[in-house]
């Protein structure tokens, strides 16, 4: 998708109609609209998302219709909001327009009317209007992405907070054609279960006995689901409103060193967690690789009494189990021992004699080994018990850590509680409760696994059942296959995300390592995690907190690699099913606001690279210097947000702001 | 190929030719609905029950 231009006509500060095209250059593709503050930049960025999505986030965001248009009405005068788009999309060009009437009546009063959207294309010189243009739009644009694509730059580090990891994932599926998958493989199962209740109406009593337990089954594995995923959610909330919290305390004067000792004790504390899990799995692998060893001790000692003495001949020699390996010591012309093995020599005669006394002639050889096998054994139980003994120390010593870490919370979260304010003991009060609630969300949260486990053991159980009644008529035996096709499919398709989703996953990961090194100075590492949450960590290989400026850096790292490898895969000239990827354009209000000037330069000289279409739309001062001088070559189209301030202009003593293209 | 489209190829050459067919109409029949914000009114599970009926006789 590529934007070609935007009307916007009496929309907030823009009075009359302002029109603005963008550059669909290749070699020159940024367009760069700048003015001072209170032009109207956020109001530009936000026409896109109320044009396409009818989403506003400004302050009075219920006064869209400009002031002055308004006041220049006579009564019954109809004044016309709107902001159209013009766009292409693979060949299709597509003009987007919403608008809202607004009519004048007596006494000044004014009636809004309801926002109308109407979407037409042109494709071959024919013209035609959609009818539901929403869904056009999601396919075109999905909305869950306009805050990735049109995006402000004052509020963008959300991304790389805590609380992003969700938008990360979806933005993630959605571009990178998981989602389809993700889809299919519900919808799938959903046409099994549907072919099941089929089977019903033609089984015989066994049957429809089992479908009717495994639907039951499969109901409540289905409450279960949705219970787990409304805990999930609320489990996010939780975390957030006391992260919230927490960030509240670190700004009160009373609490804020407190607070940050504590965050300071919880981090600590997550890692021993995370060193404890690590060492429970260690000590899960010791015992069941080598577990055996404990029990081994007394049939060890009976086995050695039992064999002590019991050589008889002295011709058993250690690792020699058989004739054919004496054969081959011969041909070798060298024995294990190493010695050279001559004809009639006295070692080779003494191979020959060895020979004739292997088992059965002789248990000489056997006794050895079997000897050899013990002490083996004796000393692997002694290196298992060494291992068991060192990791256990090792659990014990964190394990009194984190009791020491805990009790240290407590303490200042007792000394947090003692200050003499109110603000700051409702804050604690607040977070124990939130808490509280957390503890007991996760607590619940693993009980529903624990019964989700039972009762997908169950349910398989009873499938196996049901598949093997072979008294069942023609029409439920087409049934019974149609479910079997459903079944492999979903099973199919799961298989299939996986791998998508960790190539994925490298994929980004590798992009985004990419983008962020050049934007970023400071030599961190971003790291998408299992969750997709990005993680930035320092040469020492521990997470770092970042300035806004450098959450800023990370989220733009992360949004122009997903332009960037969403363009990747729509130009693929050989794609697979699910690379459908597309052309996005890149949207910007205020990319370089909190950046220092070198930062700035780095963006500026990088961001053009990834997206076929980039609009800046910037404050005049941040425009100036270094973004200046490293875009300049690559601008398309620069325009210049006017304002007339009506203090200054007594002809036209209103606030307005007109579009004018730099030439 | 890459890794990740042997994988892929692995794992459809050991279905039915039937089931490859089926799962490619799935796939686009989601595709056509990939960007609706709501389902309701879609009948997509309909829409794969009758692409694995055609298919399953």
């Amino acid at each position: 998708m590529l934007l070609e231009e935007i009307r916007l006509k009496n929309f907030r500060q823009y009075y009359n109609e302002q029109i603005i095209k963008f550059s669909k250059s290749a070699s020159r593709n940024v367009t760069v609209i700048h003015g001072e503050n209170g032009s109207g930049k956020t109001a530009l960025l936000n026409a896109f998302s109320w044009c396409f999505y009818g989403k506003l986030d400004l302050p009075n965001s219920n006064l869209l219709i400009n002031e002055q248009s308004l006041k220049d009405a006579h009564p019954n005068d109809e004044v016309e909001c709107s902001v159209s788009v013009k766009f292409s999309d693979n060949e299709k060009k597509y003009i987007l327009k919403r608008r809202i009437i607004a009519r004048k009546e007596q006494q000044d009063k004014i009636f809004y009317g309801e926002p109308e959207v109407q979407l037409e294309y042109k494709i071959g010189g024919n013209s035609e209007i959609i009818m539901n243009p929403t869904d056009e739009i999601n396919r075109i644009l999905p909305e869950n992405l306009r805050s990735y694509f049109f995006f402000d730059g004052e509020r963008i580090d959300n991304l790389s907070k805590d609380n992003g990891s969700d938008e990360i994932k979806n933005a993630i599926k959605n571009i990178m054609g998981l989602e389809i998958l993700e889809r299919s493989i519900k919808h799938t199962g959903d046409a099994s279960t549907r072919f099941r209740s089929e089977l019903k109406n033609y089984g015989d009593s066994k049957t429809v006995h089992l479908i009717e337990e495994i639907e039951q089954l499969e109901s409540q594995l289905k409450e279960f689901n949705t219970r787990r995923e409304l805990l999930v959610k609320n489990l996010d909330v939780t975390k957030k409103q006391m992260k919230e919290i927490e960030n509240k305390l670190k700004f009160i004067e009373g609490s804020q060193k407190l607070q940050q000792e504590k965050e300071q004790k919880d981090y600590e504390l997550e890692n021993i967690k995370t060193e404890l899990k690590k060492i429970n799995k260690e000590l899960q692998e010791v015992v069941s690789k080598n577990g055996y060893l404990a029990f081994s001790y007394t049939s060890v000692n009976n086995s050695e009494v039992i064999v002590k003495d019991s050589e008889s001949d002295g011709f058993g020699i250690p690792g020699i189990r058989s004739a054919s390996l004496i054969d081959d010591l011969i041909q070798k012309g060298k024995c294990i021992c190493g010695t050279e093995i001559k004809e009639n020599s006295e070692h080779y005669l003494h191979l020959l004699k060895v020979k004739e006394y292997l088992p059965p002639q002789s248990l000489d050889s056997a006794i050895i080994n079997f000897k050899t096998g013990l002490n083996i054994v004796k000393d692997n139980r002694k290196k298992f018990y060494e291992q068991l003994k060192e990791l256990k120390q090792k659990e014990v010593k964190l394990q009194s850590a984190e009791r020491k870490i805990r009790e240290e919370i407590n303490e200042i979260k007792s000394k947090l509680n003692e200050k003499d304010s109110e603000e700051i003991s409702s804050l604690v009060t607040k977070l124990e409760k939130l808490e509280d609630s957390y503890s007991a969300i996760n607590r619940e949260i693993g009980g529903i696994d624990n019964e989700i486990r039972k009762l997908t053991d169950e349910l398989n159980q009873k499938e196996k059942e049901q598949k093997k009644i072979n008294s069942i008529a023609e029409k439920a035996q087409l049934a019974q296959r149609r479910i079997e096709a459903c079944q492999t499919l979903v099973q199919t398709m799961e298989d299939i995300y996986k791998i998508r989703e960790k190539l994925v996953r490298v994929q980004l990961q590798e992009r985004i390592t990419e983008v962020y090194r050049q934007f970023l100075r400071k030599g961190f590492d971003i790291r998408l995690s299992e969750q997709y949450e990005l993680n930035v960590y320092n040469q020492n290989n521990n997470k770092v907190g970042m300035s806004q400026g450098e959450r800023q850096i990370t989220s733009l790292a992360f949004i122009g690699a997903i332009v960037d490898l969403a363009r990747e895969q729509y130009k693929k000239e050989i794609k697979g099913a699910f690379e459908e990827g597309g052309i996005y354009p890149l949207v910007m209000d205020s990319p370089f606001g909190a950046l220092d000037s070198d930062h700035r330069e780095r963006i500026a000289k990088g961001i053009h690279k990834l997206s076929d279409q980039v609009i800046v739309i910037v404050s005049t001062s941040q425009w100036r210097g270094e973004v200046e001088g490293q875009m300049k070559e690559l601008i398309g189209k620069e325009y210049q947000l006017n304002y007339n301030d009506p203090r200054l202009n007594k002809e036209q003593p209103y606030e307005y702001t007109e579009a004018v293209e730099v030439m | 190929m890459s890794i990740e489209q042997e994988q892929v190829q692995n794992i459809l050459s050991r279905l039915p030719e039937d089931y490859v067919f089926i799962l490619k109409e799935i796939l686009e029949a989601e595709k056509e609905i990939l960007h609706r914000k709501n389902l309701q009114g879609t009948n997509i599970t309909s829409t794969i029950m009758d692409i694995v009926k055609e298919r399953v006789k």
